[in-house]
């Protein structure tokens, strides 16, 4: 009897625990934050590593050779039936790839929404002789394509533009992917700092390294292996944000945002090409392109051309020996260039290079 | 542990029905009795007020969260609109100006609101962000200087811009974090505090079951009143002080899985679209780079947070309205590809993606409101009822230990 109301009391007591359990049992909860994700990237080929042939290789300092132009020019209204020009001016329009953020090279008016600089004055020049228009129409000529650095050589390898002016230097390298007109433009790796009294800051490599001066300059540039090699130099943003002299190296990806650092004082100067940096030089009267000559690097520039467009070329190639010696060349180079590089003579052309 | 505290009990009842005289034991029975039931009483009242006060603890985490959300996607908002300005370039839309200068307004004081009801660690997160708030107004005061005179370093600034909005959104999003684990705490806690009123009632019920059961056997009569009496207010005790405790439980716990989930979701929802409707606008400014992955990614969260949304609670119109923005953006994306930029901006600013884009934001951001409305509400009501029940359960208690008093010590005063 005694083990029986033992046994009661304890299934009582389980019953009663077994309620106060379920008054314990935990609902819904607010889940955490939702993550998106990216669909996987498309399987991507090797890309093929070019190099510079032996026998092509040339001394440093000299531009490789284009191709002989094809003087006279012929008429836009005579071009050689079958050629890239006569197919180009049955299309309408000339398809060509430039940049939109390179002030008095390639940049967009805000105003206007029209590209404009030197690089597109040049390619103006080309429409009006592929299609027989005068100034005010040879804008309209163009097809406009803005790409970035990275896809100068791609978008002309796959025939996307017909010619590419953006500032690209010519090289042995790149001539085994693409072509090159005669070198349009010569310009060199300088220095931007900033203009006290008048005066820049450092007016020199020299002195800029001599007084521990920080430098900004694009992450993966040609202009960044030159000036790591100059002793004394010191570089920036560091990681940390501290500037220390022992810091590795961690460069901005774009060039405009040196421009901030230089603004915001956390820097000392930019280096790069002296055409951009005129860029820059324009969109800051304080500050100034050093030294005024020659530049610490050679960068000639070229416009660029699919390989098997040879007589594209070698028409562009007349069209710039006209300007050179005409004074277009100047006229453009003073609109865009002169009041902040100084005057300048236009490159002298080298030719010679075989056609295939 | 069940069975060891059921073992317990069972040896302790076992020894009130046979040990010792029957006044000694009438005494033991009565002192039992009135220990219990002041036991249930003050730890039932606890329970209750723990129960009360952690509801209480968590519907406020909640609108902190609500809060912060609100300002993390107002602040996305005004850096969408920042970075559309730029891309339209010259004359601004004053109307999108205003609307951009009302945002930051909104983000500065909404972060000095929620910074003064949050934790400590939070608050400092939150602090930083508003000293990073002046500095991010700064640079894009410069991106529209240097845009308004035709200089790219414009577009410089505004990526710099653009960035420390995306550090800003990064610490929001973890004090989210942790405003959603507060939440999630209190309702754990709420749910262990419930059980204070079980553990102690029905050991009572069953106390005083087992009394007059034993007093009807011993003393030859049916009925004790106050025995009686005692365990039928227990009994009520227990099954008024359940059922209000476990509704509000399971009102906040249903207010967190419906209409809190649902406000956290189109948060989510809204301030990823409103990154990808930036984002859409730095690709187009940065002309030429088409790299399309990171609007991917912020599309893609968004559409994560919608479908879910539309998973949960059956609302589905606003993962469709997304839908519609998705496909015109990339409708952009295609005329920028083919080489039109001027096609695709037009389109991105005052075209089809546009439209899309407004249409979601306003249909999304009725939404937003009504589930934020709703899931403040709720939460806010789940604890109605509680804090008199605790009181009730306290004096409850007390009233019958005093009838426990009572009813043996009748039967004591037929002994002297």
């Amino acid at each position: 009897m005694n083990l029986l109301r033992t046994n009661a009391l304890r299934r009582g007591t389980a019953t009663g625990m077994a309620i106060a359990l379920a008054a314990c049992t935990s609902g819904s909860r607010l889940p955490g934050a939702v993550e998106g994700s990216l669909p996987p990237p498309p399987t991507t080929v090797a890309a093929t590593v070019f190099t510079c042939p032996a026998d092509q290789q040339e001394p440093a300092g000299i531009t490789p050779a284009s191709y002989e132009p094809g003087l006279p020019l012929p008429a836009a209204d005579d071009l050689p039936a079958g050629s890239t020009m006569a197919a180009i001016r049955a299309s309408g329009r000339l398809r060509v790839g430039v940049s939109a953020d390179t002030l008095l090279f390639g940049s967009r008016d805000p105003q206007s929404g029209r590209i404009e600089g030197f690089d597109i004055d040049m390619l103006q020049e080309v429409a009006k002789a592929v299609f027989g228009v005068d100034d005010d129409q040879a804008y309209s000529m163009l097809d406009i394509v803005v790409i970035p650095y990275g896809q100068r050589i791609p978008a002309l390898r796959d025939d996307r533009v017909d010619i590419v002016a953006h500032t690209m230097t010519i090289n042995c390298v790149r001539w085994q992917q693409i072509a090159f007109s005669s070198e349009y433009y010569h310009s060199g790796q300088k220095l931007l700092v900033q203009r006290t009294d008048g005066q820049p800051q450092h007016a020199s490599l020299e002195a800029f390294a001599a007084a521990e001066a920080t430098v900004c300059v694009p992450a993966g540039s040609t202009n960044q292996e030159f000036i790591q090699g100059v002793q004394g130099i010191r570089f920036t943003p560091a990681a940390d944000g501290v500037d220390n002299p022992d810091d590795e190296v961690v460069a901005p990806a774009d060039i405009s945002d040196c421009l901030v650092l230089l603004q915001q004082g956390k820097v000392d100067g930019i280096t790069g090409d002296d055409t951009v940096l005129a860029g820059l030089a324009a969109q800051d009267n304080s500050t100034v392109v050093v030294p005024s000559g020659e530049g610490f690097t050679d960068e000639p520039y070229g416009l660029g051309f699919n390989a098997d467009r040879i007589d594209f070329v070698q028409f562009v190639n007349s069209v710039l020996e006209e300007m050179r010696t005409d004074g277009r060349w100047a006229e453009i180079y003073d609109r865009w260039l002169g009041s902040t590089l100084g005057p300048q003579e236009p490159p002298v052309a080298r030719y010679g290079r075989p056609v295939p | 542990m069940m069975k060891a505290v059921g073992r317990a009990i069972g040896r302790f009842a076992n020894g009130l029905l046979r040990g010792g005289s029957t006044p000694a034991r009438l005494r033991v029975w009565m002192i039992c009795t009135m220990v219990v039931a002041v036991l249930f009483g003050v730890l039932g009242a606890f329970g209750v007020g723990r129960r009360d006060a952690s509801l209480g603890d968590g519907a406020e985490a909640a609108a902190q969260l609500l809060a912060v959300q609100d300002v993390q996607v107002r602040l996305v908002n005004a850096d969408s609109i920042a970075s559309e300005n730029y891309l339209r370039g010259g004359i601004e839309d004053a109307g999108k100006r205003a609307t951009y200068e009302a945002e930051l307004s909104a983000v500065s004081e909404g972060l000095v609101a929620v910074g003064n009801r949050v934790l400590p660690a939070e608050a400092r997160q939150l602090a930083s962000v508003a000293a990073q708030l002046g500095e991010y107004a700064g640079l894009v005061e410069q991106a529209r200087a240097n845009n308004r005179q035709g200089f790219p370093v414009g577009a410089a600034y505004l990526r710099s811009a653009n960035a420390l909005s995306g550090s800003m959104v990064a610490a929001l999003r973890d004090v989210q974090s942790s405003l959603r684990s507060q939440v999630n705490d209190s309702l754990d806690r709420a749910d262990k505090a419930g059980s204070w009123l079980h553990v102690t009632g029905w050991p009572l019920v069953l106390l005083l079951l087992a009394g007059g059961w034993w007093h009807a056997k011993r003393f030859r009569r049916l009925v004790n009143p106050a025995l009686a009496v005692a365990t039928g207010l227990s009994l009520l005790l227990l099954l008024l002080g359940g059922s209000t405790q476990g509704s509000a439980m399971a009102d906040a716990e249903a207010a967190t899985a419906t209409s809190l989930e649902a406000a956290d979701l189109v948060a989510q929802a809204r301030s990823a679209a409103f990154e990808a409707r930036a984002l859409e606008s730095s690709t187009l400014i940065a002309r030429g780079s088409n790299n399309d992955d990171p609007w991917l990614l912020a599309g893609s969260t968004s559409t994560a947070a919608l479908v879910t949304l539309c998973d949960t609670t059956g609302d589905c119109a606003l993962t469709d309205g997304f839908a519609f923005y998705a496909d015109s953006h990339a409708a952009v994306r295609a005329l920028d590809d083919d080489g039109d930029w001027e096609a695709a901006r037009e389109a991105s600013l005052d075209g089809l993606a546009a439209d899309a884009f407004t249409a979601f934001d306003i249909d999304s951001g009725g939404s937003a409101q009504a589930y934020r409305d709703s899931a403040t509400d709720q939460l806010r009501s789940a604890t109605d009822g509680l804090s008199w029940m605790r009181v009730l359960v306290f004096f409850g208690g007390l009233a019958i230990a005093a009838l426990s008093l009572v009813a043996y010590g009748q039967r004591l005063r037929e002994y002297r």
